[in-house]
């Protein structure tokens, strides 16, 4: 089991236009920031960026390699997007357990997580929180 | 809804995640109902994704039915920006809760 102070396993995506159009059908989030080279010109990012959501799956999917079934059996998240990921952006993922919390009765393995880009700048930032019971089960 | 092979399969192939297969994976639940809101506003050039809160009840299986919900909880106009919160629910087909979430998008106020 994971203690305060670990790493979590560390996954690294690219941001391709493919991967953005996949994710666009597969969320049905046709936004055209994430699509339309014209329309993404004349927004603030000046480009296609992609989805918010698209990068938090890969927090997610760090969150269930550490810690199995017990993430979506019973999982909480905070996370704020900082900035966004371009097309041709290399995204990695960054987590550790920072403390274990009560919170009702409960014990909760406390975690920051989020990604960052190739220059090391943060994308997400946030906490998530898995009871701590159920990483104990997994683990056995 | 049913959560159908074929649609997790697609998301499962869009974010490149195979863990925990025959599991739906959880942001896929919050992606499909946000989805489904953003769907039916109208997303001016500057729209950002600003914020997510998610808590899991249960893991769904592929196959299980579930009812989807999005209600806008709070549109405002602050510092130049209209705030939209829209809280997310996911249920079970017994009326269980499976995922509640939180996201806020902001929008450039012309």
């Amino acid at each position: 089991m994971l203690n305060p102070g670990d790493s979590l396993p560390t996954l690294t995506k690219p941001v391709t236009r493919e991967n953005v159009r996949l994710y666009a059908e597969a969320s049905g989030d046709f936004n055209p920031a994430h699509l339309d080279d014209d329309f993404a010109a004349n927004t603030q990012f000046g480009g296609v960026i992609a989805h918010g959501m698209l990068l938090l799956a890969h927090v997610s999917e760090m969150l269930t390699q550490a810690f199995g079934s017990a993430w979506p059996e019973s999982g909480r998240l905070k996370v704020r997007f900082r900035a966004p990921a371009y097309l041709g952006d290399i995204v990695t993922t960054v987590g550790s357990v920072s403390r274990v919390v009560e919170k009702e009765g409960v014990s909760y393995l406390e975690c920051r997580v989020g990604c960052q880009n190739q220059r090391g700048e943060d994308l997400i930032t946030g906490e998530a929180n898995i009871p701590a019971s159920l990483i104990e089960k997994e683990s056995e | 809804m049913a959560m159908d092979d074929a649609a997790v399969e697609q998301y499962r192939q869009a974010v490149g995640d195979s863990t925990l297969p025959g599991y739906v994976p959880p942001t896929a639940l919050a992606a499909w109902a946000l989805g489904a809101v953003l769907k039916h506003l109208e997303l001016v050039p500057g729209t950002v994704h600003a914020s997510q809160e998610l808590s899991f009840s249960r893991a769904v299986r592929v196959g299980d039915g579930v009812v989807q919900s999005a209600t806008v909880s709070q549109n405002s106009v602050r510092g130049g920006w209209r705030w939209l919160v829209v809280d997310l629910t996911t249920d079970d087909d017994q009326g269980n809760s499976l995922l509640t979430g939180r996201s806020t998008v902001l929008f450039p106020e012309s």
